[in-house]
């Protein structure tokens, strides 16, 4: 039996706005195992994020809240920490990439003061010339000059303020790591250098990860295992064999794929799924997918679906596998 | 072979910085055949944009020639440049900042045709926005919408709309589908390619995203440092790349299967400076080839076999 470090147990999220209730997450359920790197993939809106920000307790104050729901990690549930517990969960057991590396360093800031920061906060009594140690210590890591550490964010390329970034969350060794598409704003080559990166410290410091992320590639690079988002839900969970090489699938899932143009297979037209996404503030009845779906059928109309484990590793949300079993689920 | 539509030869353009003179395009030089569509990619700050708003003259080019219809539109004015515009049109990158926010949907999609006159008369006029809505697949009800009203998928449509609203025979997609999620973006892919079996619409498609040029041109041009430095009909490319740039960027694309999991990174560091590029191939800093040739003297784009073409000295 893995040993589970985070599990998030039926987790509602709402958010208050002027005008409308919108439901941002509707019971999700999930697991990462120490060690273990979980890609969370699905489309703008889908609630990726706000997973991610819940685990941390960074909704926005007043307008976000969670309804219901368990966060525990290591055994212990997140939304009852107090404040002084919070500050010391986060950053040294579980530390946040966010997505756009242009903005989430303080440009007045030197880059290794920033780093900096983060360990003087979580090492209270550590001496100047040892954190000066760890922030070489942490810029040699990611591959970055540690004389440039004395520069400021707008000196530096995307790629390397992403690298700056990482070396952030990573100063205090946290054993979770939430990446929020570290690499969405970088072009390719410097992408790939970015996820071997995070491959090799994920090796080297056996930290567990959650990868949000929108390519369905990156999930196949670097994760163990895969959750596929709509609307607030988790629609599909397995094994990365399941997500990638099993023949049943939520229809949405089949519908993500077929969007993605292959390199390998010629092509000569996608196909994508209908339609856009629902409004989280005024979310459809049954299934929330059913209007976008190609296989739906009455039921889906009025009934949501439950989960229905179709292998001990594999998970699908739909009416369509209430009778389906796999053969050989591997564990 | 059909004859060209678009030609540039030795395009270039310079722009002046306080540092010294930046290389955005530097002496680019190809053919687009009527109905077919060049893919055009690279790394940020390779400079396809700007090689796509030089040929339409949105910024003017430092040097070279433009080609439209065997016709040299490089320096033309008044009348002839009225006529280029027409048939030469862009789609933007990114639909929520191209689009004027207090301008409803009927107005944006009018604009082009009440700015350069093709059609008179608000009713006729009104027909036209709506056959336009209707080929971009935008529903009758949105004509009275205001951009931020829509998601990115429409709005990108209302983009596309814009581009087709003078019939042009030419269009610069420059990354249309980058800011759109996936199932979006193919949606839009789909639609451009059904326009161009429709309309025999000419492309140019600039983007980062080698599976979509894979998808929708017939030739690709990949772009280094303000210069094309490999150009092939696309299945070649794909199969046969030459250039150590052109593999490498094939080989960083991670690909949603399970065949190869290891991640081998063969290019290190990053794109250095366009501002006054030493002669010789500009990849060889970060190139894993690199030999003492490639500096010091300025290669040439040889053809390798029929209609492909390389700049590296492995293949001069």
């Amino acid at each position: 039996m893995a040993d589970k470090l985070l599990e998030i147990k039926d987790l509602w999220v709402e958010f208050k706005t002027d005008d409308a209730l919108v439901h941002a997450l509707n019971g999700v359920n999930l697991t990462v195992n120490r060690g273990e790197a979980y890609g969370l993939v699905g489309e703008t809106g889908a609630g990726k994020t706000t997973t991610c920000k819940s685990i941390l307790q960074l909704l926005p104050d007043r307008v976000g809240k969670i309804t219901k729901g368990e966060i525990f990690f290591d055994g212990k549930n997140v939304p009852d920490f107090t404040e002084k517990e919070l500050e010391a969960f986060r950053g040294s057991q579980c530390a946040m990439i966010f997505q756009d590396p242009m903005t989430s360093l303080n440009p007045v800031l030197t880059v290794g003061d920033q780093v900096a920061e983060e360990i003087e906060l979580h090492n209270p009594g550590m001496s100047k010339a040892d954190i000066e140690k760890r922030v070489d210590d942490m810029f040699k890591l990611v591959g970055l000059l540690p004389e440039r550490k004395g520069e400021y964010p707008h000196q530096f390329s995307g790629g390397m303020k992403q690298r700056i970034v990482i070396a952030m969350g990573l100063a205090c060794q946290p054993e979770l790591l939430l990446a929020d598409e570290p690499t969405t704003a970088l072009d390719v080559t410097i992408q790939l250098q970015i996820l071997k990166l995070m491959k090799d410290l994920k090796e080297e410091f056996n930290t567990a990860m959650i990868m949000v992320t929108h390519d369905l590639g990156i999930v196949a690079k670097i994760c163990d295992r895969a959750g596929i988002m709509y609307a607030g839900e988790i629609i599909e969970d397995g094994d990365i064999e399941d997500i990638f090489e099993s023949k049943y699938h939520h229809p949405y899932t089949v519908g993500l794929f077929g969007s993605i143009p292959d390199l390998t297979v010629k092509t000569e037209r996608l196909h994508p799924i209908q339609g856009l996404m629902p409004d989280p503030a005024d979310l459809p009845k049954g299934c929330k997918f059913h209007p976008r779906c190609p296989e739906c059928h009455e039921e889906c109309l009025t009934k949501e679906p439950e989960v229905y484990q179709l292998s001990p590793s594999h998970m699908i949300k739909c009416h369509l596998f209430k009778d389906v079993k796999e053969e050989g689920g591997n564990n | 072979m059909s004859a060209p539509l678009l030609q540039t030869i030795g395009l270039k353009k310079y722009f002046k910085t306080g540092k010294g003179t930046l290389h955005a395009v530097d002496d680019v030089n190809f053919t687009i055949e009527k109905g077919k569509t060049l893919g055009v990619v690279g790394e940020s700050g390779c400079g396809k944009t700007t090689l796509g708003r030089s040929i339409l003259r949105l910024t003017e080019p430092t040097e070279g020639q433009i080609l439209f219809n065997g016709e040299d539109v490089t320096h033309v004015t008044g009348k002839k440049m009225h006529e280029f515009r027409k048939n030469a049109q862009i789609i933007f990158q990114d639909p929520s900042s191209s689009l004027n926010p207090r301008m409803s949907v009927g107005q944006l999609i009018a604009e082009p045709i009440r700015v350069m006159k093709t059609i008179s008369g608000n009713k006729a006029i009104d027909e036209r926005v709506f056959e336009l809505m209707n080929i971009v697949g935008l529903d009758e009800r949105f004509y009275v919408s205001y951009p931020h009203e829509l998601d990115g998928g429409r709005r990108q449509r209302i983009g596309v709309a814009r581009a087709l609203a003078l019939d042009p025979q030419f269009i610069v997609c420059d990354e249309p589908v980058s800011a759109l999620d996936v199932s979006i973006q193919a949606q839009i892919l789909n639609l451009l390619m059904d326009l161009q079996d429709t309309m025999g619409l000419t492309y140019m498609f600039i983007t980062h995203d080698l599976s979509v040029v894979k998808h929708i041109s017939d030739d690709i041009a990949v772009m280094y440092l303000g210069q094309c430095i490999e150009k092939a009909p696309t299945d070649e490319l794909f199969e046969k790349p030459l250039h150590p740039y052109t593999q490498a960027l094939l080989a960083a694309i991670p690909v949603p299967n399970l065949k190869n999991r290891s991640i081998e990174s063969t290019i290190k560091g990053e794109i250095s400076s366009p501002i006054d590029p030493k002669p010789g191939c500009r990849f060889a800093t970060r190139c894993p080839f690199a030999k003492p040739e490639c500096t010091g003297k300025e290669l040439e784009l040889k053809e390798i076999s029929p209609g492909h073409f390389v700049k590296c000295v492995m293949f001069q």
